[in-house]
């Protein structure tokens, strides 16, 4: 049964990452099902994240496509981290040119460049066309490209 | 549960910080469309739009504890009663301005959320470690600029450091605490502003050597979040200016 809703919300692209889905994404904490009554905990990403708006409508959507009559989103207050994102997930942003997040500690260093794996990389800018992304230009193949900011 | 003067204490200081990032928010926004390059036209959108994120971050947390709507009290709110500092308000200058004021408030940002992540109250604990992580890569940017500016050209020079010498006094009133925080401090909620205003001048002078510019002396320091300028009044009324015309508007 909760299983059901657990793959309509797989169903549920980032609208800003279109090849993630808010569960690979790790902004699923959990669903529970009582009858027809679905409860989800939510959690956004970005505080300032223009998408959670759409992302809560698509969320009722799916989930009376699935067969609920009753859907209640949650927001949960913990910080979501990058660390809560699959690495399938991390391995598909790689594969649509955006250089995945590192893992926490290293925070700070700068990413390999998606297109030939170099370490010559240079900060362009902090942000890029989303709140999620920061910008980087490959010294050693010239490719500019956009980071998945680690949190 | 808190007690009542320290739940009244904290919805003070909430707003606070919540109208702090709403003004700043506003005077970033003016610069979509008109930002010296591409990239940055991204950034300072970028920028504007984290901003009033945390400031929903902050409103929504006082909603919590008095149930008053977010919405209202940004769009509806007359400028007497907002509580921002006067740095945020100021016009929106040239980009030396910007970026000058930016760092200045990013560098307190940081310094703050650092210690507010541990906080005795959670819900504050755990927004201020949230917005944390996102306010490192303001710093980042608005570091590199103040560097840019400084080191650059004569005229990016001068145009930074009459930046600074303006707004750095400006800067200090973020360290001036509200009547009633000392209750807040006292009972592990919040950081003590005023004892972190000397690792702020410390780390701030650092990097203001390392971009060649000098923080004046003296200036005028405003001492209460009541105090404005006239700039405020043109800054909310144009932002509030479509929510007033349809107040009954569902979403604007």
């Amino acid at each position: 049964m909760v299983e059901r809703y657990w793959e309509a919300l797989k169903g549920i692209k980032d609208p800003e990452i279109p090849v993630l889905n808010i569960v690979e994404m790790g902004m699923v904490l959990g669903v529970e099902a009582e009858g027809e009554k679905v409860r989800v905990r939510f959690r956004p990403t970005f505080s300032g994240c223009p998408a959670l708006r759409l992302i809560r409508q698509e969320m009722e959507k799916a989930l009376r496509e699935a067969g609920a009559k009753e859907v209640e989103v949650v927001e949960a207050k913990t910080p979501w981290s990058t660390e809560d994102m699959t690495e399938e997930a991390k391995a598909k942003l790689l594969g649509y040119g955006v250089a995945p997040p590192l893992p926490l500690p290293m925070a700070e260093a700068n990413p390999p460049c998606p297109r030939c794996g170099s370490l010559q990389v240079e900060l362009k800018n902090p942000f890029g066309a989303t709140l999620c992304k920061m910008l980087f230009q490959c010294a050693a193949c010239g490719e500019v490209f956009e980071a998945f900011k680690t949190v | 549960m808190l007690e009542a003067y320290l739940r009244d204490a904290l919805v003070a200081r909430l707003t606070a910080w919540a109208d702090d990032e709403v003004v700043l928010a506003q005077r970033l926004s003016q610069w979509v469309g008109h930002a010296p390059i591409l990239e940055e036209d991204i950034a300072i959108a970028n920028l504007a739009q984290d901003e009033l994120g945390h400031a929903k971050v902050w409103l929504d947390l006082r909603q919590e504890l008095d149930g008053s709507d977010p919405d209202r009290l940004v769009y509806f709110r007359d400028p007497l009663e907002f509580q921002n500092a006067i740095l945020v308000e100021l016009p929106k200058g040239d980009w030396a301005f910007t970026m000058v004021r930016q760092y200045l408030f990013d560098a307190y940002e940081n310094l703050w959320l650092k210690e507010a992540a541990k906080s005795a109250y959670p819900p504050l604990a755990e927004a201020a470690s949230r917005i944390l992580k996102e306010e490192r890569f303001h710093l980042r940017h608005s570091s590199l600029w103040l560097e840019r500016l400084g080191q650059g050209t004569e005229e990016s020079h001068r145009r930074a450091q009459e930046a600074l010498d303006t707004l750095y006094p400006y800067a200090r009133q973020l360290f001036r605490p509200l009547p009633t925080d000392d209750a807040l401090v006292e009972a592990g909620l919040v950081p003590d502003l005023r004892a972190l205003e000397a690792t702020y001048l410390e780390e701030v002078g650092r990097m203001l050597a390392r971009a060649g510019l000098k923080p004046p002396e003296g200036g005028y320091v405003p001492q209460s979040r009541r105090e404005h300028t006239e700039y405020l009044w043109s800054l909310l009324a144009e932002m509030q200016s479509v929510a007033r015309w349809d107040p009954e508007a569902k979403a604007w």
